[in-house]
């Protein structure tokens, strides 16, 4: 058997009863003691990153970020040069040609061609946004140099005289 | 004519009023050391009982619970934010007392004459003080483990997780080993209090 005749709730009870009567009352000696041994420890900090760390770490986000600055260009795979074409089958028999461009497939030459006007229409955008910016900063430069126009008196909500009648 | 006493304001030690132990640790750590002496009043009693139950000497416990304090107060800038104060207080003095048992030369930790089946019906029979005293030799003839698993549950009055996080182990795998050393105090009680046997 395994002792389960106990009823539990009646088990539990006389566990902490005889955990309770068994249980020695602390010695007057004990805060005393410790707070004597507290006496000569250092006051606890919360505990932050070293400078030794910091350190550690910033040399460590340098060399990650001129790994990544001087990474070589990737080497060019040699391909084997496609046929600029894929020969399309003829439809078969009994349907209509419907006359489908034929697929062409990309071969470094053209590839390297749209590098290039990729290139120089990234160039020629930084050139005309560059340009762009000077003309903004023109404008900012003139307008501030001018007196400011005075507004005229109908937006303002002044009450406007009336004109002398001529005579 | 008699004069009654003006009724005194009740207020229960765990009410709301009262700072919990983790802002209290923030207070010491911002610079108020003299704080920590209330965390000390407030578990100076728990910390020596569980010692004591796990190493059975009074001079070990103390000692044990000044080295707890101490570890605690030195440590206490590695206290992380959001963690309860008490069971890693209670951990850093579990583990030294196991540390301070290791030392100790190999001792008996359980009685084998304790093996025995238990009594049909044997609750019915015996008065709630012997049931008490055997219960506390039975767990005094546990393994310091057990021991310390048994004050946690039902003299601490702590849960589980709070048990779990002291003795380093899961949830799952505390409750178990809980389960186990009460199971074998039934057995031990059971077979103590055996009607046809008597006490031995």
């Amino acid at each position: 058997m395994n002792g389960s005749n106990f009823d539990d709730k009646r088990f539990d009870e006389a566990m902490r009863g005889a955990l309770r009567d068994s249980e020695p009352e602390a010695p007057e000696s004990l805060h005393g003691g410790i707070m004597a041994r507290l006496e000569s420890a250092e006051t606890p900090q919360r505990r932050r990153l070293t400078p030794v760390i910091m350190i550690a770490a910033g040399l460590a986000a340098a060399v990650l970020a001129l790994g990544i600055l001087l990474r070589p260009a990737p080497t060019p795979v040699s391909q084997p040069t496609p046929s600029p074409e894929i020969a399309t089958d003829p439809p078969p028999p009994g349907l209509p040609d419907f006359d489908l461009p034929a697929l062409t497939v990309k071969t470094p030459e053209v590839l390297a061609g749209a590098r290039d006007d990729i290139r120089g229409t990234a160039l020629q955008f930084s050139e005309n946004t560059a340009s762009a910016l000077r003309l903004f900063a023109d404008a900012a430069k003139r307008s501030s140099a001018t007196p400011a126009t005075p507004i005229p008196a109908e937006f303002t909500g002044e009450q406007i005289e009336d004109e002398p009648a001529s005579s | 004519m008699t004069t009654s006493p003006p009724p005194q304001p009740v207020i229960a030690w765990n009410s709301t009023i009262e700072v919990a132990d983790e802002d209290l640790v923030e207070r010491v750590l911002a610079g108020e050391r003299a704080v920590f002496e209330t965390l000390v009043t407030r578990h100076e009693r728990g910390v020596y009982a569980l010692m004591m139950r796990m190493t059975r000497s009074r001079e070990d416990a103390e000692d044990l619970t000044q080295e707890a304090f101490l570890k605690a107060f030195e440590n206490l800038g590695s206290f992380r934010r959001g963690a309860r104060f008490r069971p890693w207080l209670y951990r850093i003095a579990s583990n030294a007392a196991v540390s301070t048992l290791r030392k100790r030369k190999p001792q008996a930790d359980f009685d084998p004459d304790w093996n025995a089946d238990p009594a049909p019906g044997a609750d019915d029979l015996i008065a709630e003080d012997e049931l008490r005293a055997v219960l506390a030799e039975a767990i005094e003839a546990l393994p310091a483990a057990a021991r310390a698993l048994v004050h946690l549950r039902y003299r601490e009055e702590m849960e589980i997780a709070e048990i779990a996080e002291i003795v380093g182990k899961t949830p799952s795998a505390a409750k178990v080993a809980l389960h186990r050393a009460r199971e074998t105090l039934k057995a031990l009680a059971g077979q103590r209090l055996d009607p046809r046997g008597g006490t031995r």
